[in-house]
C-alpha cells in the first residue's frame, strides 16, 4: 500500500518536470508530423496520380447480413399486401 | 448437523465483509447509471456486474476468483494483466473510424495533442502525492481518456493499481457528459461558442488508403512503444478503407470488438474484490483520475484559443475539449455545447477530427511512458 509522502521532492526523484516535457514535446512532435503529412497529401497526391491513376476495383463481397433473410420478409410483406388488396377489394 | 453448520460456514453470507457490501453497492449504481443514464452501457453494465462477481467472498481452496491461479475467471483475466485485449478494441475502433474530418482539416490534429497535456500534469501530481514514476505514469494516463489504453499501460506499468485505473478511466469516460461542459464554458466567451467553422473539404479514397500506413510509420519511428495500440488502430483502419477486406473489417468493428468489450468490462469489474480496490490509493487515483481529465479538457480549450490568435479561420474553442479522445462521447459534448449557443451551428464532424487525434496522441503517450518507466 501506498505511503502518503506529498513531497515536492518527490517530483524531482522522479525527474517528473523532465518527464512531462519531453513526452509532452515528443506526443506534440508526432502529431505536428502526422498534419503536416496530412496537409501535404493532396499535394503528393497531385504527383503520384499523374504516374499510378487511381483504379476502381471490385470490392471483396460484404459480409452477409445477420439476419440472412432480408429478402424473404420483403417477399412475405409483398404477398401479405397483395391478399390484404384482393380481400378487400383494392386492385 | 455438523455438515450443514460446516456449510453455511462457507457461504457468502458467512464471509461477506462491509468492503464487500460497499462494493456490490458500486457495482450496482454503475449498472443504474449504465440502464437509465446511458453512460457508457457497453462498458459500465459489463463492469457493474462485474464488481458484484467479483466481491462474492470466495470459499478457501476453490480457485473461483480473478487472481486465483486456475480459476476460469483468471483466464479470461489474462486478457487484460498481459494487454491483449486492449490492442483488439483498438482493431475495432480502427474499423469503424472515419478519418475523413481530420484529413481535411490537419491544423485540428494539434488539439489531439495539447488535450495530452492533461497525462504529463498529472503524472507530476502523482509523483507529489508520493506514487513511483512507473506508477505515476500509469496513473497520468487516465487523462488520455482511453480505457484501453489506461488498461494497457497499467498492465506494463503498474499492475497492482490496473483495478482502480481501469475503474477510473471508464468511470470519468462515462461521466465526459457532466465532466465537461463546465469546463468548456468557463475558459470560452459566448462569442468564441458562436464560431461558425468552415466546411470540411471532401477527402478522395487514395487519401485515406495512404493515411492509416503513412501515419503509423511516423508515430511508430518516433516512439516505437506505441507500435502495439497504433499498429492495430491503423490496421482497423486500412481494412476499412482499402475496400477490399470488407468482411475482416466488419468483423472487426462487429463481432470481434463486442466479444473483447465483454471480456475485458467483465473481468475488470470482477479484478476489483474489496480487499484489494478499497484502498487510499484508489481515492487518490479517483481524484487524480478526475483532476487528469479536467486539465486535459481545459488544455484543449486553451491551445484552441491559442491557435486562433494566429488563424484567420478561426478555430471554435470548444472544439478543443473533444481533444481528449472519449470517442465519441466528448465529440457530441462539444456539438451539445455549441447548439446551445448557436442551434445552427454544426460541430459535431469538427469535433470529429481531435477527437480521433486524441486516440492517436494518447497512444503515442502510452508508448513513451512505456518506453521511459519501465523496468
Amino acid at each position: 500500500m501506498l505511503e502518503l509522502s506529498f513531497s515536492y521532492q518527490n517530483i524531482l526523484d522522479g525527474q517528473g518536470f523532465a518527464l512531462a516535457l519531453t513526452g509532452m514535446t515528443i506526443v506534440f512532435i508526432a502529431l505536428l508530423m502526422v498534419s503536416a503529412f496530412i496537409a501535404l497529401l493532396p499535394r503528393i497526391l497531385v504527383f503520384v496520380n499523374r504516374y499510378i491513376p487511381e483504379v476502381h476495383h471490385h470490392a471483396a463481397p460484404k459480409a452477409r447480413s445477420r439476419h440472412g433473410d432480408d429478402d424473404e420478409e420483403a417477399i412475405a410483406a409483398a404477398i401479405a399486401y397483395a391478399l390484404h388488396s384482393r380481400t378487400t377489394g383494392r386492385t | 448437523m455438523s455438515i450443514l453448520l460446516e456449510f453455511l460456514k462457507t457461504t457468502g453470507v458467512a464471509n461477506m465483509s462491509a468492503g464487500n457490501l460497499v462494493m456490490i453497492a458500486i457495482g450496482m449504481i454503475f449498472i443504474g447509471l449504465a440502464i437509465r443514464k446511458d453512460y457508457e452501457p457497453l462498458l459500465l453494465l459489463p463492469i457493474g456486474f462485474g464488481c458484484i462477481v467479483g466481491n462474492i467472498p470466495p470459499v478457501a481452496g476453490m480457485p473461483v476468483g480473478v487472481y486465483d491461479e486456475g480459476s476460469v475467471l483468471s483466464y479470461i483475466y489474462y486478457g487484460v494483466s498481459q494487454g491483449i485485449f486492449p490492442p483488439l478494441i483498438f482493431l475495432g475502433i480502427g474499423a469503424m473510424t472515419d478519418f475523413s474530418t481530420m484529413l481535411s482539416n490537419p491544423r485540428l490534429v494539434l488539439l489531439g495533442a495539447a488535450a495530452q497535456m492533461g497525462i504529463f500534469l498529472t503524472l507530476i501530481g502523482a509523483l507529489y502525492l508520493g506514487f513511483t514514476p512507473a506508477e505515476s505514469g500509469a496513473i497520468g494516463i487516465i487523462g488520455g481518456a482511453d480505457g484501453p489504453t489506461a488498461i494497457f499501460l497499467s498492465a506494463k506499468l503498474a499492475p497492482h493499481l490496473l483495478g482502480a485505473i481501469a475503474i477510473a478511466a471508464y468511470s470519468y469516460m462515462a461521466l465526459v457528459p457532466v465532466i465537461q461542459p463546465p469546463i468548456m464554458k468557463l475558459l470560452t466567451t459566448r462569442q468564441e461558442r458562436r464560431i461558425r467553422m468552415k466546411a470540411p473539404r471532401a477527402v478522395s479514397q487514395r487519401e485515406k488508403i495512404i493515411f492509416p500506413i503513412a501515419a503509423f510509420l511516423i508515430c511508430a519511428l518516433i516512439a516505437p512503444g506505441a507500435i502495439v495500440l497504433i499498429g492495430m488502430l491503423f490496421f482497423g483502419n486500412l481494412l476499412k478503407e482499402s475496400g477490399v477486406t470488407e468482411r475482416l473489417a466488419d468483423t472487426a468493428r462487429h463481432a470481434l470488438i463486442d466479444i473483447v468489450t465483454i471480456l475485458l468490462g467483465f473481468s475488470v469489474g470482477c479484478s476489483t474484490q474489496a480487499q484489494t480496490f478499497l484502498t487510499p490509493d484508489s481515492l487518490l487515483i479517483f481524484a487524480l483520475g478526475a483532476t487528469s481529465f479536467a486539465v486535459a479538457t481545459a488544455c484543449g480549450v486553451l491551445f484552441a484559443k491559442f491557435m486562433n490568435l494566429f488563424l484567420k479561420d478561426k478555430i471554435n474553442p470548444l472544439v478543443g475539449a473533444a481533444g481528449v479522445s472519449a470517442v465519441p462521447d466528448s465529440a457530441r459534448v462539444v456539438q451539445m455545447i455549441g447548439q446551445q449557443e448557436d442551434p445552427q451551428n454544426f460541430l459535431l464532424m469538427h469535433a470529429m477530427a481531435p477527437n480521433v487525434a486524441g486516440v492517436i496522441g494518447s497512444a503515442v503517450a502510452a508508448g513513451i511512458l512505456w518506453s521511459v518507466l519501465v523496468g
